[in-house]
């Protein structure tokens, strides 16, 4: 029976073991064993070829979909690049503070004092009473420049220009000592050594060691005076030459702390001289003798004058 | 062909380069892979490579650009079964990914086989092309071809014994 039935499929038997309707064991007993395992290559690899040439399409729309997973992840990405520009942009602008706000130094002193100040590039500046210097700590190296209101001595180390600015012009070295005063509407500088150049209502004016430059009240000059070779108020004496009296009496207020009343006496007798900074006594006498003016002192550290 | 088509990074030129190459890139990394499935992964990754660097590759060179690809990716794919492979020799677990009776489809008895069914008698080709592409039982067929069932198994017995002689001993 089950032969008669394999004969009378046997033109078709492969089409039926294709289909499924046939076993692979019921095959194996139809045909020789290398036809077998041919017949099994076969169909595997038509079943292969079916697959490979079935449309691409199902794994497109995977790919498309995966990349478009991917992008979600590129924001994220950008995410993070957009926090890293907030930070840097956080960076620079404390970058910039740092660069646009100033190292400001400032040096002053008070009454009858004075001060010596080492610069970074090895000058000195001494300060005398009641005097301010501001510089930029910062860029010093490049540009030694400062600001003076008061009386200041300078021993400049060579290098680039050093300037000191003041409210009445201002004074540029190599590198050299000079002494600056500027006070109100009373500008003095004295050369001692090297080279000074001196801009004062864009007139400049060069001084050589002993020449001075003094403006007083607008109209200035220039002259020949000292022989010293430092200020004399740094060894505690302040030296006046040619001077109308108001700016002496106002460096003996400065220089002791008092207030000096000289409504009564003509303020522009000119004086040549000088003042200790140690005994106020003697500074008053020094001065005010000289000139045949009397004063007293009513109360504490108020002084008036008079003939 | 200007600069515009040649834009791999738009869409329409990515999809038609894929229409272009899918197929043969999946038939060659089936040669390799000998897994429907691996060829099917790594063809995603491939062309997700491409559009990853749609603006490096020049287009005159896509082709060579996703053949080296899908190369590479495969045999990273074997480098990382060697080291499956170790590991479970190492700690003793029997791997039996491969049947014992596997059969190896070569790139050269598929194109036999391709060229063999081109080759067949047309009633048998006939038989043979609406069963296997078009999926139709031997019924239905017989309906269209207006022949009885027993003509259609008949046909498509020939048409296998005809390849068994074509692809000869394997």
């Amino acid at each position: 029976m089950e032969n008669q039935n394999l004969h009378s499929n046997e033109e078709t038997f492969l089409a039926q073991w294709l289909e499924g309707n046939l076993t692979d064991t019921e095959l194996k007993k139809c045909i020789s064993e290398a036809d077998y395992n041919a017949y099994l290559k076969l169909r595997k690899g038509l079943d292969a070829l079916d697959q490979l040439n079935a449309s691409t399409e199902d794994t497109f729309n995977k790919i498309q979909q995966k990349i478009a997973n991917k992008k979600t992840r590129i924001r994220k990405l950008y995410f993070v690049r957009w926090s890293i520009g907030v930070a840097a942009s956080i960076i620079l602008l404390f970058g910039l503070f740092s660069i646009f706000t100033t190292d400001l130094i400032i040096h002053k002193t008070n009454f009858g004092e004075t001060k010596t100040i080492s610069l970074l590039d090895g000058s000195e500046v001494i300060l005398n009473s009641k005097s301010t210097i501001t510089f930029n700590e910062a860029d010093w190296k490049e540009d030694r420049q400062l600001t003076l209101d008061g009386e200041a001595y300078f021993k400049v180390e060579k290098g680039s220009a050093f300037t000191v600015n003041t409210n009445n012009g201002s004074v540029v070295v190599l590198g050299t000592q000079f002494n600056v005063n500027s006070k109100d509407d009373f500008f003095n500088v004295v050369c001692y050594e090297g080279k000074v150049s001196v801009n004062s209502n864009s007139l400049d004016y060069i001084l050589l060691p002993t020449n001075s430059f003094r403006k007083i009240n607008g109209s200035s000059s220039e002259s020949s005076t000292t022989q010293l070779l430092q200020p004399t108020w740094i060894d505690g004496e302040s030296t006046f030459k040619s001077v109308p009296i108001k700016y002496v009496i106002t460096a003996l207020e400065d220089q002791y702390n008092i207030k000096i009343d000289s409504e009564l006496i003509d303020d522009s007798i000119i004086f040549s001289g000088s003042f200790p900074h140690k005994n106020l006594n003697i500074a008053l006498i020094t001065v005010f003798d000289a000139l045949k003016i009397r004063y007293n002192q009513k109360e504490k550290r108020k002084i008036k004058l008079r003939y | 062909m200007d600069k515009d088509n040649r834009n791999i990074c738009e869409s329409k030129i990515f999809e038609a380069i894929y229409n272009a190459h899918a197929k043969d890139i999946r038939r060659f990394l089936f040669y390799k892979t000998q897994d429907l499935y691996k060829a099917e992964d790594i063809l995603q990754e491939v062309f997700i490579k491409l559009w990853d660097n749609c603006n490096k590759v020049d287009y005159d060179k896509v082709k060579s650009y996703i053949y080296s690809i899908a190369n590479n990716m495969f045999l990273n794919e074997v480098k990382h079964q060697k080291v499956v492979q170790n590991y479970g020799k190492y700690n003793k677990i029997e791997s039996t990914n491969e049947s014992p009776e596997f059969i190896m489809l070569e790139k050269e008895f598929l194109e036999k086989l391709e060229s063999t069914v081109a080759t067949l008698p047309e009633k048998q080709r006939e038989v043979f092309l609406m069963n296997r592409i078009e999926k139709k039982k031997y019924k239905e067929i017989a309906l269209l071809l207006d022949i009885s069932v027993k003509a259609v198994e008949k046909r498509m017995h020939q048409a296998l014994v005809v390849m068994r002689k074509e692809i000869g001993n394997v």
